[in-house]
């Protein structure tokens, strides 16, 4: 089920009022009800697929709670691996495994090699279980760690692990966040509501009026890449950076709007990436969860920046390879991680990295020339890796950038591909002048006649660019 | 919670009343090309031959595939004497209103002496809307239009039910605004769709395509499972055509409804440019089609071509002529155009 669909609303509707109206007095009702919601919502899409969902969490419940019990260090270990096992392997086998033998494959038939008995399967990958997979993983490794008390209700985890509004493309919450909010009582307050639902018009503002939008230039500037002019390749580049943005961040946003409306706050998972200054507080503020999630049980386990300059290097790589990696099993992923990873490096080897952490012109409307300068360079070498991305495989990458580093880059671009520009800014206005906050349609401070207009020209631009066949959150292919 | 909700209904209240208010605007900035965008390619080819050929053809036939896959105007021409130059403007799920909107863009002129017209109930939604949901031959005329129909007229209520659904959901769809972008951006840029080409001739066929001659040019699944649905079981299909298709009495005298109105509006419309208008009831019909088209038939004054009858025209529910439960293969068209030119020539209706 979409977020940006009809059915959507009929669900939300039927959940929301019985869950503040019937239930209000029973947590374990709410519960209940949220655990039966989170269900049908993800067998919407493909009721097959529950039982995975089911599986992985009560393998983790369970080995959550004998890692917990057991004292012997062994046998700690022995029981995290099998979680790992377990949760890596349906991920391997649903996501890597055709690419794994499609490259074996590859591999032995560029040496000569034919093997006839080894081929692919028919595997459908089931949406979301990157997000699903990491949050149960994070909850039995902070078991492991000493950090967290295992679960001891099952429909509670159940419901965790199968949340609705971030199960299929997160944010990927850790368990001592999301976890306890579920033994509490809830509430609803006046400025809850308004600032869940200011958060879902603004997500789908992003989704329905930016992405989809771009995404008609995106596919047309792509199918015919080899036909346009390299400054039309690079608009083409520049769409798809905010397309995904506005993809991604508005499922967020919407996630966490959702989720505010039924009384839990998720974490923050975008605060304004493209405003950033370099490359390391981009990843700052881009796909939060995730870039934490790599950081807490990746990075950190490999030493971190503790070792000397190669470890840190080394360690860099590896979290932005498994990054891409993690992202999509094609080795365009893999170089687009890669090449993060290579942005990265210059600034931790110089130890600017951390240059950047305090708010962006802060007191002003307008950025200093450097901060400017700062932002659009980011914004473009970002852009850049966005070839890999997007491109079907390398060889389209290439074709791509070959069509675009020419002198044609400097040419002016036909003007049908200037049509999305006031949109974009005027897009990028708003959220530049709202990025202290939250939410960009946070409009408390404003003056009520100017807030109210916000609101319905936003809500009529939702309807007016909302198409009947609605087009899924391109993060849930990860 | 109760200010929360308040709240939030007001601004929803509000959003719709707006949105409804700025399409009920936008939607009467007339675009001429709308047509072509939203509808389908094979019926605009149909549409601008016809236009850039108007001064050829003095006699027009539209209506549904029961028109376009058995009228064949050569035949027909050549049956008349010389005197009809026709060229064959009906197509699939071509039914009213879609239809009566499909005359306008015809820009039928003083050239144009006969116009033979299908005479079919209105058409349950999934003809008309469905090809794209974000069509604009919707209306408020037509909307209320369905609603009387719907209320009035001498129909199944199961149909008229789905009828009244279907197109309350398409109009509010329209109306709240959704996909008022894609009107937005013909009204601002003027860009004009690439029409796919046609895998046929109009030159030579001049808008007639039997079935044989189509799955020879192209491969359609839906003609091939509908024809092999078919040949599963002839006989028991043509018996249950004969009976369903038996002409029905009214015991009283039926009601005018908004619909009608509509037929006999563009009835006046041609016969004020002095066109000739013939309806044409083609075989194989549903009994509840039957019961209303006798209704409709009893207020209109154009001449009516009825070939539905199996004891008067048992050769349309015989196997050798037949493609599909609903139509008539390249053989049964020829006969079915010959039945036409022979009321059209004795001037008398077959009714």
């Amino acid at each position: 089920m979409l977020f940006n669909s009809f059915e959507f609303i009929i669900f939300f509707v039927v959940c929301f009022s019985l869950y503040w109206f019937v239930f209000k007095n029973s947590i374990k009702k709410q519960n209940v009800l949220l655990l039966i919601a989170s269900y049908f919502f993800y067998g919407w899409w493909d009721w097959r697929f529950l039982s995975l969902i089911a599986f992985s969490s009560i393998v983790d419940y369970t080995l959550g709670i004998f890692i917990h019990k057991t004292e012997d260090k062994k046998k700690k270990k022995l029981l995290l691996g099998l979680s790992l096992f377990s949760n890596l392997g349906l991920l391997g086998f649903f996501k890597y495994y055709n690419f794994f033998v499609d490259s074996l494959l590859n591999l032995f038939e560029s040496i000569g090699y034919h093997n006839a008995s080894v081929h692919t399967l028919y595997i459908i990958l089931p949406v979301g279980i990157s997000f699903y997979t990491f949050q149960t993983l994070s909850y039995t490794i902070d078991i492991y760690r000493g950090r967290l008390e295992p679960s001891k209700d099952i429909i509670k985890f159940l419901t965790f692990v199968s949340f609705f509004p971030q199960l299929v493309a997160g944010p990927i919450e850790r368990a001592a966040n999301l976890l306890p909010q579920f033994n509490n009582k809830r509430s609803i307050t006046f400025q809850d509501g308004k600032e869940g639902l200011q958060m879902i018009l603004w997500g789908l503002f992003k989704k329905i009026v930016i992405a989809d939008y771009l995404g008609t230039y995106v596919v047309e500037i792509f199918d015919n890449h080899t036909m346009l002019s390299g400054s039309e390749l690079f608009l083409g580049l520049a769409f798809f950076a905010i397309q995904i943005y506005c993809d991604f961040s508005g499922y967020s946003d919407i996630a966490i709007g959702v989720a505010r409306l039924f009384g839990f706050k998720l974490m923050r998972n975008f605060a304004y990436p493209y405003f950033a200054r370099d490359i390391a507080e981009h990843w700052r503020k881009w796909h939060i969860s995730l870039s934490t999630w790599f950081k807490d049980y990746l990075y950190i386990p490999l030493g971190g920046s503790r070792g000397g300059k190669w470890m840190i290097i080394r360690n860099t790589m590896v979290i932005f390879t498994v990054s891409g990696f993690w992202h999509g099993a094609n080795w365009t992923y893999v170089i687009w991680g890669a090449v993060n990873g290579l942005y990265f490096l210059p600034l931790i080897l110089t130890g600017v990295h951390r240059n950047h952490m305090g708010p962006i012109a802060e007191g002003r409307f307008f950025p200093s020339l450097k901060d400017f300068g700062l932002i659009v360079l980011t914004f473009i070498l970002k852009t850049l890796t966005y070839v890999f991305f997007r491109a079907e495989d390398i060889n389209q990458s290439w074709s791509y950038m070959k069509g675009m580093w020419n002198t044609s880059l400097f040419s002016i671009p036909h003007l049908h591909f200037l049509t999305p520009m006031p949109l974009i800014l005027l897009f990028m206005t708003i959220e530049w002048w709202k990025r202290d906050k939250q939410c960009a349609l946070d409009l408390d401070e404003t003056p009520v006649f100017f807030r109210r207009a916000l609101y319905m020209i936003v809500f009529c631009m939702i309807i007016v660019f909302t198409s009947n066949d609605y087009n899924e959150f391109i993060y849930f292919q990860f | 919670m109760r200010k929360l909700i308040l709240n939030t209904l007001f601004y929803l209240f509000a959003g719709i009343v707006l949105m409804i208010t700025v399409s009920s605007i936008v939607y009467n900035i007339e675009v001429k090309d709308a047509y072509e965008h939203y509808e389908d390619d094979q019926i605009s080819h149909k549409i601008n031959y016809y236009k850039t050929h108007k001064k050829e053809f003095n006699t027009l036939f539209v209506g549904t595939s029961r028109i376009y896959r058995q009228v064949d105007p050569f035949l027909f021409d050549s049956l008349t004497g010389g005197n009809t130059k026709s060229y064959n403007a009906a197509h699939a799920n071509l039914r009213p209103y879609r239809s009566y909107d499909y005359i306008d863009y015809l820009e039928i002129d003083e050239n144009c002496k006969n116009v033979f017209i299908e005479l079919i109930p209105p058409s349950r939604i999934g003809g008309n809307y469905d090809a794209n949901p974000e069509l604009y031959s919707i209306n408020y005329h037509k909307y209320f239009g369905i609603l009387d129909f719907c209320i009035n007229s001498n129909y199944p209520v199961q149909f008229k039910g789905y009828y009244a659904l279907r197109y309350t959901q398409t109009f509010f769809y329209k109306y709240l605004g959704f996909g008022l972008k894609k009107y937005l951006n013909l009204i601002i840029t003027g860009e004009k769709a690439e029409l796919e080409p046609l895998f046929y001739s109009l030159d030579e066929t001049h808008g007639y395509l039997p079935f044989n001659k189509e799955l020879a040019l192209q491969e359609n699944e839906n003609l091939e499972h509908r024809r092999s649905n078919f040949t599963k079981n002839i006989q028991e299909n043509l018996k249950a055509s004969i009976r369903q298709s038996q002409d029905i009495e009214l015991k009283e005298k039926p009601t005018m409804d908004s619909y009608i109105e509509d037929v006999l509006a563009l009835e006046q419309k041609l016969t004020k440019k002095g066109i000739n208008v013939f309806y044409l009831i083609t075989p194989r019909r549903k009994p509840w089609d039957i019961a209303y088209i006798n209704t409709i038939k009893y207020y209109l004054k154009g001449t009516i071509i009825d070939l539905c009858s199996p004891d008067k025209f048992p050769e349309f529910y015989e196997e050798q002529y037949s493609f599909d439960a609903n139509h008539l293969n390249h053989k049964g068209a020829k006969i079915f155009t010959k039945r036409v030119v022979e009321s059209f020539n004795s001037g008398i209706a077959t009714n």
